[in-house]
This record gives structure tokens, sequence and C-alpha cells, in this order.
């Protein structure tokens, strides 16, 4: 009998970046894994595809990488060595406008000389603000990593966890000089009153959204922290791709010995005497694991649609169906293959602004900006079609042909269930098309002779591609009660599940969406905690 | 706090070889499934190797994408196997066990002919003649002696023609004479060597729609109709005519099998890297140079599975040992043709007006739509090295109805392939881009005229011309599927150039091991299997798949 | 006469290969290693079924110098060509009952090496083969095929 082995010590539902990082763990600390994935490639949210013209490589999910510095898979498993490489632009993340006013752009950490001047055109005030926070978030940064590789804080037996007695906040905002209070506001709040420059705050309420923290999300302080000060502007450009990445996670994998199952969608994990011992696919095989299942598809897949609410207890059935998606963090990922890149008007003033990694492009005035987010965190299509762009061939030449350039970016829409299909087809038929108008009254040189083709990609089109239910990025919204120890809920929230054996890995997990590979790296420490297998972590000197 | 935290080590990033540069033993150029079939034998030979693709993803012509919608997968480039189970890789690098599944269809091909009639090839024999006989008892006959009897000699004709390294035309005919083979066989003899597919068809068989059928069936691998000599490899074709399988999953899990079977052997495939150049020290070739400036060095051997221009004209344009080959690129044949393909996606399987004359159609896997003759296929020939346009009768593919892991549930794939010119116009290859959109209209119009339901089925559409096919695989120069025309001068032990046959170059220790290569394209591992062979010799590597 | 693959009969051919004068003409110069695996069938009554006789025969300069039964197949390194099947097709080749040319052709007997180098040399080929045929004398104590008329065929 031919075939690859049926019986694994476990088995990984899910070939995304986390199950890619639980399997390489634990193949590493000895056992036999098995990694099941429904597509036809690994990489799950690490997806480039050519979507319009062949050579024009576009990232459909995941385009920037925020943690590769951080991240413990990346540095354990030598992903440098497995062939994956990074660009680190130096003008990160700016905002540009139609009538040519000075763009707005941060820098790289390492540059803060820089991001100082771009702000100080507006104000010197709001510049010497920023930039003394953002070198302040960065000296504990390893600090801020290592709450996102660790599981969650446990609660105190019998009490719900509370948000704001997390023990890091404190000293984190004493740290960065914040008033206290700000752990209760929104992170729309605190930009406000920290910030008095309209074209920095509307940059930066779209960092917000962009890491997933609703910009309007009430005891937002620490959200505020992570996505607007620490989490910008230090994004790197996976070279060919961030699928590049998922290839080199799996090479690392298969020389741990994890072995592929793909084309392997799981219909149903199965029980014995109420322990994880298997897992059936669509197409009828079934795959037996002697300790482990692991799940990195989200907790409502996870427990109601392959282990079945019928095998949960009423309290575990109610919390996993209370689970939420969006409306936070939906996006749809637009693509362009041009002759050449853009050059925008705002460059007059500050030329970096055609060199700057990802640039918002469309929003005129803070309002625009807001109307925009409240529409799609609302449940329709925002009417004004403002984005954020990347020109990831400006940096890697690999990304297109020859002296052409390509052109990715995101809108955020409301949850793929919020159209029908006719709906989203005409979205896709002209959103494109009116973005194109104020693109063009950005950056005049783009327009319809230098642009070859472009293809919109829908939260909908997510859902069916990734299972990344109705399009929600984290897999889950981000809100408070669904954060930190309560995420997906407070008794699921150690990775470990009510049924035995059978574990949580993915981004419905602490500490969200993202590709830092903490939900895998985290479940990797619940597992061998419960099982024995060796502390793999805090090598290097790492603190987590 | 924050004291302790900010003095944290911060971890270093990985470093890359030995000194800061990578390093193998084995450098190959190229991660189509030729490039990973040396990479893994030279892996699992105790090799450190390391592949460098230009592309996204390793496989080359092995690419299954989602061209139309996500869920619906398509096979952008080759979608017939035919070496499955015959090629010794399957053996040898014990590729099934890695979970890679294929199906043979029941209903291989079949033909629906304007006339209503149609015509099935079946795994059974039998069933086979039975279908031909309703079109012509005495070719039903002809076809299962045929079939039989290249049947027999077909894994004789493999090891000889296929998986070896190449032999002289003349040695063949010569041999052939002294074996006696005219007296002994009905079908091959010597003189085939001078002889087009039609003529072998017009020699044997009566039946117009008997010979458009298999004259198609010769035309999806590449051999011309018309082509003078090529009917000499007729009967190795119908040998495995009912061999036609169909790679679960898409046609990409073939390569990330090869891809696999490499890593777990100590391999890498480092993908999105460009290679400009063979570095080349004292005559040997030492290493690459990526477009990006990095060196990768080649402790034993360079291998590349690209094609020769960019080899020898761009890699290498520096070195003086491959000048003269370079003062010959003119001579290299690539055909005046190429493959025009319309993917689709489909809400039902298309139900042929044909299957009032024989059901099986609708359950057949590559359908020739119309060829009635040998004639119409003679014109779209024609037409394609003219640069015109040819009436489309496109072949057509339905894989779900074999794989139903290939689109949503209830939902289908299908494929449309026509032979066309590389330059449609204007002898420009990108004038595609200008045709592609009515054409394809064309092409699926003849789909709806012999499958009517087809005109609502059409759920989206996905068009690969020409010139997508080099922009996507840039050693396609033209859409040059093949990578060399088949052509009876451009095979053997002439192919690519005599100078470059036995998979040697001027630069020591530098290999050809790519489609360019003998036997010639086509997922059939051959070539990288045969540069094998004389890079053991060379290295003086123990064959352990040798008489395996 | 001596008892088919029986040490006495593989010397008989041996020296009947070297006794052909015209061999070293059309031999290659150097040393050809071939190898015979002749697999026991249900039909012949001289290999048992499930076992393997492993010959060797090396030609150097068109001289055999070396025709004998392994005790198992050769290493990777130690063959140039292998010819192997079923005990019963070596035999009615032998009995001159089955042409051996398309014994080969048909696939009964599986030819595995550098087939260039046959085409190349198919003149030498088809005189070894016939040495083999026509000429060899032999005995068969256990019965002579086909073996109650059944015919044995790959195909
Ligand atoms: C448009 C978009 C942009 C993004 N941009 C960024 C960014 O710039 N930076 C960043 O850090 N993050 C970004 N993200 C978030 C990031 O992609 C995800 O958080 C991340 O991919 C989650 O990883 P995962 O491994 O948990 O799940 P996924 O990557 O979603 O992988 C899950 C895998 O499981 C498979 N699967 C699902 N169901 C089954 C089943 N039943 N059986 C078998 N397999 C199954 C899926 O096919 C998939 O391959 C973005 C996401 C989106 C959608
Ligand atoms: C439209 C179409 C349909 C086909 N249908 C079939 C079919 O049905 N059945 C079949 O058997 N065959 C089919 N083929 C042919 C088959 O795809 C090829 O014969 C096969 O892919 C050749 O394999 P290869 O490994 O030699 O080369 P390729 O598969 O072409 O791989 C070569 C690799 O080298 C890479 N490369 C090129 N230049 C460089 C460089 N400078 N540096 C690094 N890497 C480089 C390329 O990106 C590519 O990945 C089809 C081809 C096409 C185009």
């Amino acid at each position: 009998m031919s075939g690859p082995p049926s019986t694994y010590d476990a088995l990984v539902v899910g070939g995304g970046h986390n199950g890619l990082c639980l399997a390489a763990y634990l193949a590493r600390a000895g056992w036999s894994v098995g990694l099941l994935e429904r597509r036809h490639e690994e990489g799950g949210g690490l997806n480039t595809e050519e979507p319009s013209i062949p050579g024009f490589y576009h990232n459909l999910h995941a385009q920037f990488m925020e943690f590769l510095d951080y991240m413990p898979f990346y540095q354990d498993f030598d992903l440098e060595r497995m062939g994956s490489r990074s660009v680190y632009p130096e003008a990160q993340c700016g905002i540009t406008f139609a009538d040519g006013r000075a763009p707005l752009i941060i820098h790289r950490p390492d540059l803060l000389d820089r991001t100082h001047k771009s702000i100080a055109r507006y104000s010197k005030a709001d510049a010497d603000t920023f930039c003394e926070l953002k070198r302040k978030t960065m000296e504990i940064d390893q600090f801020l990593a290592a709450s996102l590789y660790n599981p969650p804080p446990v609660a105190e037996q019998g009490k719900l966890p509370n948000p704001l007695a997390n023990p890091m906040i404190e000293p984190m905002f004493a740290h960065l000089g914040l008033d206290p209070t700000y752990t209760l506001k929104s992170p729309k709040v605190i930009i406000d009153e920290l910030f008095e420059t309209p074209e920095l705050r509307m940059l930066l309420y779209r960092e917000c959204v962009e890491w997933g923290t609703p910009v309007e999300m009430e005891m937002g302080g620490t959200a505020f922290v992570m996505s607007v000060l620490w989490l910008s502007a230090i994004w790197k450009l996976m070279i060919g791709g961030t699928h590049t990445l998922a290839h080199a996670m799996t090479q690392a994998c298969l020389r741990e010995g994890v072995t592929f199952l793909e084309s392997a969608e799981v219909t149903k994990i199965v029980l014995s005497d109420s322990r994880a011992v298997g897992a059936e696919t669509a197409d009828g095989r079934t795959f037996q694991a002697r300790h482990v299942v692991a799940s990195s598809v989200d907790v409502r897949q996870t427990l109601l649609d392959l282990v079945g609410a019928e095998n949960l207890s009423e309290l575990w059935r109610k919390r996993t169906e209370r689970f939420r998606y969006g409306p936070s963090h939906v996006l749809a990922t637009t693509t362009w293959c041009l002759t050449e890149a853009p050059h925008y008007r705002s460059a007059e003033v500050d030329p970096e602004i055609d060199r700057c990694f990802y640039t918002v492009v469309g929003f005129e005035d803070p309002d625009q900006m807001m109307d925009y987010i409240r529409a799609a965190y609302g449940d329709h299509v925002p009417e004004r079609p403002g984005a954020g762009m990347w020109v990831n061939s400006l940096f890697d030449p690999s990304q297109a042909p020859a002296g052409m350039h390509v052109a990715t970016g995101w809108f955020f829409f409301p949850t793929a269930d919020r159209l029908d299909e006719r709906g989203w087809e005409e979205v896709r038929r002209t959103y494109n098309d009116r973005f194109l108008e104020l693109w063009t009254q950005s950056a005049p040189n783009i327009n319809s002779s230098t642009v070859l083709a472009n293809r919109l990609y829908t939260p909908d089109q997510m859902d069916s591609k990734n299972r990344m239910r109705f399009g929600d990025f984290s897999n889950g919204a981000f809100a408070v009660d669904q954060l930190n120890s309560s995420r997906p809920f407070p008794e699921a929230a150690q990775y470990r599940t009510e049924i035995e054996g059978l574990y949580l890995c993915g981004a419905s997990s602490h500490p969200g969406g993202g590709i830092h590979a903490g939900p895998g790296y985290n479940a990797y420490k619940a597992i061998a905690a419960d099982h024995g297998l060796a502390e793999l972590w805090e090598a290097n000197g790492r603190i987590y | 706090m924050s004291g302790d935290v900010s003095t944290a080590v911060r971890p270093t990033d990985a470093a890359d070889g030995e000194d800061g540069r990578l390093s193998f033993d084995a450098v190959i150029i190229g991660a189509g499934h030729n490039g990973l079939t040396l990479g893994a034998y030279l892996a699992r030979s105790g090799l450190s190797v390391g592949v460098f693709e230009r592309r996204g993803e390793e496989g080359g012509g092995l690419c299954t994408e989602e061209l139309t919608l996500p869920g619906f997968l398509h096979n952008v480039h080759a979608n017939y196997h035919t070496f499955v189970g015959l090629a010794p890789a399957f053996r040898h690098l014990e590729l099934t066990e890695e979970g890679l599944e294929y199906v043979r269809p029941e209903v291989q091909m079949a033909s629906v002919f304007d006339d209503g009639q149609a015509l099935c090839v079946h795994t059974d024999a039998e069933r086979t003649h039975a279908s031909i006989a309703r079109i012509s008892e005495r070719d039903a006959d002809t076809f299962r002696r045929l079939q039989a009897e290249a049947r027999r000699y077909v894994d004789l004709m493999l090891e000889t023609f296929m998986y070896g390294p190449p032999v002289g035309i003349n040695d063949l005919t010569k041999a052939l004479v002294t074996f006696g083979l005219d007296k002994r066989s009905e079908f091959l003899e010597a003189k085939l060597r001078g002889s087009t597919i039609a003529q072998f068809l017009d020699r044997h068989f009566e039946s117009d729609a008997v010979k458009a059928h298999l004259a198609f069936h010769a035309a999806i691998c590449g051999y011309a109709t018309d082509a003078k000599g090529l009917a000499i490899g007729f009967p190795l074709l119908v040998g495995k005519i009912d061999n036609w399988q169909l790679c679960l999953g898409g046609s990409h899990r073939l390569a990330h099998t090869l891809w696999r079977d490499l890593v777990r052997h100590g391999g890498l495939v480092h993908v999105q890297c460009d290679v400009a150049r063979i570095l080349v020290a004292d005559g040997r070739a030492v290493g690459i140079e990526l477009t990006d400036g990095r060196e990768v060095q080649a402790r034993q051997l360079v291998a590349s599975s690209i094609d020769v221009e960019q080899t020898v004209g761009r890699l290498l344009a520096e070195d003086p040992s491959t000048a003269a080959l370079r003062a010959k690129r003119s001579e290299l044949r690539h055909p005046a043709w190429s493959l025009f393909s319309v993917h689709l996606a489909l809400s039902e399987a298309p139900h042929y007006a044909a299957a009032a004359f024989d059901p099986d159609v609708d359950r057949a896997w590559v359908m020739n739509l119309g060829y009635s003759r040998v004639g119409d296929l003679i014109a779209d020939w024609k037409a394609a090295r003219e640069g015109r346009l040819p009436d489309p009768h496109p072949n057509a593919a339905v894989n779900s109805l074999f794989d139903t892991r290939d689109a949503p549930p209830g939902k289908f794939t299908g494929l449309l392939r026509q032979i066309v010119p590389a330059k449609p116009q204007n002898g420009s290859i990108e004038s595609w881009d200008e045709v592609k959109d009515e054409y394809a209209t064309r092409c699926i119009e003849t789909w709806q005229r012999f499958a009517p339901n087809i005109q609502d089925a059409v759920i989206a559409s996905a068009i690969d011309t020409p010139a997508d096919i080099e922009r996507k695989l840039t050693n396609m120069r033209d859409g040059d599927w093949m990578v060399g025309e088949i052509a009876l001068d451009n095979l053997l032990d002439k192919r690519p150039l005599p100078e470059l046959a036995n998979y040697r170059t001027p630069v020591e220790r530098l290999y050809m091991c790519g489609s360019t290569q003998h036997p010639h394209g086509f997922i059939t591992f051959a070539p990288g299997y045969n540069a094998l062979q004389v890079i053991a010799q060379d290295l003086d590597l123990e064959p352990w798949w040798r008489w395996v | 006469m001596a008892e088919v693959f029986s040490t006495a009969w593989l010397a008989q051919w041996a020296e009947l290969i070297n006794s052909d004068e015209s061999l070293p003409d059309h031999a290659p110069p150097g040393l050809w290693r071939i190898y015979l695996r002749i697999e026991g069938d249900s039909a012949s009554p001289y290999v048992p079924q499930d076992e393997s006789l492993h010959l060797l025969l090396h030609l150097e300069d068109g001289r055999c110098t070396k025709l004998e039964r392994g005790a198992g197949p050769p290493g990777p390194r130690d063959l140039d060509f292998r010819f192997s099947g079923p005990a019963a097709v070596f035999e009615q080749v032998a009995a001159g009952q089955r042409d051996p040319v398309d014994a080969g052709l048909e696939g009964d007997i599986k030819i595995a090496g550098d087939m260039g180098f046959l085409l190349r040399h198919a003149e030498l080929v088809k005189e070894i083969v016939d040495l083999y045929v026509g000429r060899l004398e032999t005995d068969w104590p256990k019965g002579k095929p086909p073996y109650g008329g059944e015919a044995v065929s790959a195909a």
C-alpha cells in the first residue's frame, strides 16, 4: 500500500503559517506530524499570485511583515537559510494629497530624524511627540513581543479576565510617559488628544485599523500602543512576495520531517471517548493522532463544524456560537500592473513619497478618512474609494517584469455577508475604476495609458479561498471581549479545549491575526507542557 | 522595568551560508520537473543540492492556479501526464509515497464530429474497438493490431528512445534492418523516418474520422500531422495512448512531490531567484550569480534546465568556450506555433449532442471538438505557421469529472486548448493581447456548438496566450512549450544542437538537463534523468537507481 | 550436451563465443559486462518459482572472459547491460522455439543499459544471440519447453 502514513503523533489542521509553525516545533521535539491543508498550496494568508498578467506578482493577503525580527519560528528554523529574504524600506508609510500638499511620511525607527522632519512641516510639537513616543516604544519592543509570544495571563480561578488587570499595562504607560487613563480610551480619542495636525491624525487612524484595531474601540489604549506606536513603520517587504516566506517555512518543516497532506480538507475531527483521536477529510481519507489534534482553523469552524456542537458542553457551545467575526479588519485587495511607478503631486515637496513602502491615497481630510472607516465597519462599501498602496517593485524588481511596476493596495470593506454574490461582482467590476479616478488626481501619471491591467479581490473571495470567514482577516473580531485572556473566549484562551487532545493554534487565539506565528508558537508551549516535550523556546537569549 | 527589557539581547538574523555565501555541491538552474528530478536524484545520492528558480513557485510547466475564481484549480500548462508509471522516477523517487495520486479516466479521449458521430478511446481496448467499429470495422481491427503491437514494445521503446542518452537516427534505422524489423512488424519500418503522420494514417486506415482522431491525439503530443519523419514516433505514441493520467489536486502537486523529495534529502529550492550568470573558473563551472548580485557556489556541478539561448547567450555571455555555440543560436529550432488556452469555471459539465450517438462522450477526458478529417488539422498547422488564426477546433477537458477537489462542490473546471500561431499579427507575440478576447469567445462558441449547455454554464473565464506562456516561463521563448521544436532534425542526437546533445557543454561540469535536450518537452522526467546518467559517470556516483 | 544453465552448459557457451572468429572484428574494444536475470516462473522446471538465476557474461574485446552463475545480482556499478525475463522464455529461446529478437521486442525479455550502444552494435548483438539459439546443444533432463504446449508470454 503506497501513500503517506495514516497515523501520526500529532495532526495539525491548516497549513497557514501558524499550522506550519506548530508542526515545525512538534517535529523538532521528536513527534511525527501530519499537516492537513485543504488547498493545493501551503501558506494560507502568505499568498502571492499573478492574478492578471504573468510576471506581475501580487500579495493577495498579507503584505508587510512586521514581526520577522521577533518571530521565534523565523530564528529557530533559520528561515533565511531556507530561502526567505526581506527588504526594510526606509520610508515606511505615508499619506499623499491630490492638491500637492506636503506628504506625511513615517520612516523606519532608526531614521526618526526624517520622520521628525516630515511631521515638522506641519507641526513641530507633533513631530516631537510622535518621535519621542516611537523611540520609547522601540526601547521596550522585546517586552511587547513577549506579550505576543506567551500565552495570555490566566485569569484568577473563578473570575473573568479583566483586560485592565494585565500587569504589563501600568509600567508600559509609565515608560512611555502616557497618561494611564488612556487605557480606557479609544485610539481615535488618544490620537486626537496627542496630535493637532489633521494630516497626521488621518494617517494614524489608518495605521490603527491597518493592524486590525478598531480606531473607535474603547479601552483601546494598549491596542493604540501596539498598533500605532509599535507595529507601524517597522514593516519589511518579502522579496518575491510573502508566499516565499511560506515556502521557506515549508522547507523548514520538511527538514524536520513533517508530512504534508494537501488537498486534504478536514470535515471532521474524530473523537473517541471524548478525546480527539483523528481527522477525516472531504475525500474520505482518515488520519489518526496518537496524542494531539491541533487546529489552526478558527474556533467556530473547529468546534462547531469539525467537532460538532453535539460534542460540546452547554457552556462551550454557547461561547463558541457567540464568537464574532468582523466588522474590524475586512479588506479587499486591489491589484495593478503598471508601466511606471506612481509619481505623486506631493513629491514636489518631499520626493520620498514616491519611494514610500505604503502610501495612503484618496483622502483629503480626517472626515473623509473617518467616514470611510465607519462605512466599512458599518455595513456598506465606502462611497469614496481611498486606499493604501504598495509598489513592491520599487524595492524588489523580481515582483514585476523588467522596467514595469506592480501596485497592490487595500480597501477596507464590510464583511462578506453584507453583499450578495451579485453585489460583490458589481464591486469587482466598478470599484477599481472609481479608485483610479482618485489615484490619478494624486498621481497624474497613473491613468489608462500606464495601467496594463487591474483586478479586485474581495472579502467573499477571501472566504472561499482560505476559509477566512466573511473575509475577517483576524479570524474573529478585534474587540476587548475577544482579546488576550478572552480570546477566543476565557475558557479556551490557553490553546486547550474541553476536548482532551484537541488544541487551538490559529489566529482566533491570542495574539490574533498577523504573520507573527504567535498562536502556533504558544500552542506549542501548551502542548509541550501537557506532553513533556522539550522546551524549545527562549533560545538565543530570547525573553519569550 | 523598562531598563532590563530594553537591554534584552535582540536575536540576530540568520546567516546565509558559509562565509556569507550560499554553497552547494550541485546548483541547478530552474525548478521545472526536470530540474527537480535531477536535483532529487542527486540529493538521494548524498550531494547537497540547491535549485534556483526565477518564479515564485517551483514546477515550471507543472503549474496549478486559481485563474478564474477561488476554489477553481486550473492547470495553466501541463494537464495530461502520459508517462505516469512509465518514467523511472516514479519508482526511484517513490513519488506515490508522498501522497501523489493519479486517475486514469476510463474514457481517455474522444472525438465529436461535425456529422454528430463520435469515437472514444477507452482504457479497455475492447471498448475502443467497439467504438471505432461503429465507424469502420476495418479500422477498428487495424487499430487493435497497432495498439497491441505498440504495447508490446513500448517498454523497449521507452528504454531506447527516452530514458537513456540519445541514439542516432542512422544507427537506429540500421539496427531496424539488422534485426529485420520490417518483417517482424506490421507498422514499424525504417522508411517511416521519411513519412508524415498523415501518410502513415493513409497507409493503414480508411476512415477520415478515425484518421482525424489519431492525428489529433498526436497533435496534442506536439507531433505535427504533416511534418516529415515524425511517423517514426507514432507507434510509440499509440503504445501509451491509454495512459493519459490526471494528477489529483492539480498538476502542481507533482512539482510539490518532487520538491519535497528533494528537501527531505537535504536539498533546497530558492524561489524568485533569477539566475543571471554562470560562474566559470579555468573552464569549469563553479557557481552562479543571481540578478540581485548574490553569488552561489557550486562545489561539483551546475546544471541548467532552461533554454539554450539563455544558458549560452545570457548566463555565459562572456565565456569564450561557448562563443561557437552563441554563433549558432539562429540554428536553434522553435516552432512557429504554440498553444492558446481558455480556462473556465463552469456551473455544469458539458453535455454533448453526440451523446445521442455514444453516451460515453460525456465522460471522456480529452475531447476533440470537430477535427473530422486529417485535412482539418493540416489546415490549422498551416495557418499557425503562416501567422493566421485558425478556425478554432480546440480540445476540451473537464478535469472535475475525475477530480472533485479541483472545483467547489457541484461546480466544474474546463479547459480549451487550440493550436495557434505564436505571433498572430505583424510578427509580434504581444499582438495576442489584442486578439485574445475575441478568439477566446470563438473557442467557447465552438464548444457550445458541440455541447449546447455550455452556453449558460460559464461562470468565469481566464485566457492564457502564447505571450503569457513566455511571460511566465521565460525559457519557453516565443511560447515554445516544447523548448525546441519536435522535428526529426531536432530530435535524438541532434537536439538541441549536436554539440550539446549529450547533456555536456563546452564548460566542464556544466550540464544541460531540461526540455531542450533529448527526448523533448512534456512531463517525461527524461532530460533530467538522462543528464543524471552523464553526471554520474563524470562524478563517479554510485548509480543506485540503475537496474531498479 | 549439458543441462540447461549448468556450469558445463555455460562453459560450452563461452567456448562457442570464443570460437567465433569474426566476433573480435565487430566487437567494440574494452570490457562489457552483461547480466542475465533468469526469473523462475510456474512453467520452467529448471528455475524454482520466486527464485532467479543470475548469470554474468563478460566480453572483452570480443572474447568471453567470464560466464558464470553469481550468488545474486551484481552491484549497480558492476554491469553494463541487463537482460531479464521469465525462465521459460529463455529456455524456449535456447530450444530454438522462440525468436530472441521477438522476445526482446515484445518485452518478454527486458533489456536495460545503454541502448544506443546496442543499436550501434546491432550486428554483434545478433551474432551472440544467434550463437545461443542455434548452436548451443542443450540437454533437458526435466523436460523440454514449451512445457505441455503452454505458451509463455508476458504480454
Ligand atoms: C487581505 C489581508 C491582508 C493581510 N495583511 C497582513 C499583513 O500585511 N501583515 C500581517 O502580518 N498579516 C496580514 N494579514 C493577516 C494574516 O494573513 C493572517 O492573520 C494569517 O494568515 C493567519 O494565519 P493562520 O495560519 O492562522 O491562518 P491562515 O493563514 O488563514 O491559514 C489557515 C489555513 O487553513 C486552511 N484550512 C481552512 N479550513 C481547513 C480545513 N477544514 N481543513 C484543512 N485546512 C483548512 C486554509 O486553507 C489555510 O491555508 C492579512 C490578511 C488578509 C486577509
Ligand atoms: C500551455 C502548455 C500546455 C502544456 N501541456 C502539456 C501537457 O498536457 N502534458 C505535458 O506533458 N506537457 C505539457 N506541456 C509541456 C510541459 O509543460 C513542459 O514540457 C515541461 O514543463 C518542461 O519541463 P522542464 O522542467 O524541462 O522545463 P520547465 O517546466 O519550463 O521549467 C523550467 C524552469 O526554469 C525557470 N527558469 C527560466 N529561466 C530561468 C533563469 N534564468 N533562472 C532561474 N530559473 C529560470 C522557469 O521559470 C521554469 O520554472 C505544456 C506546456 C504549455 C506551455
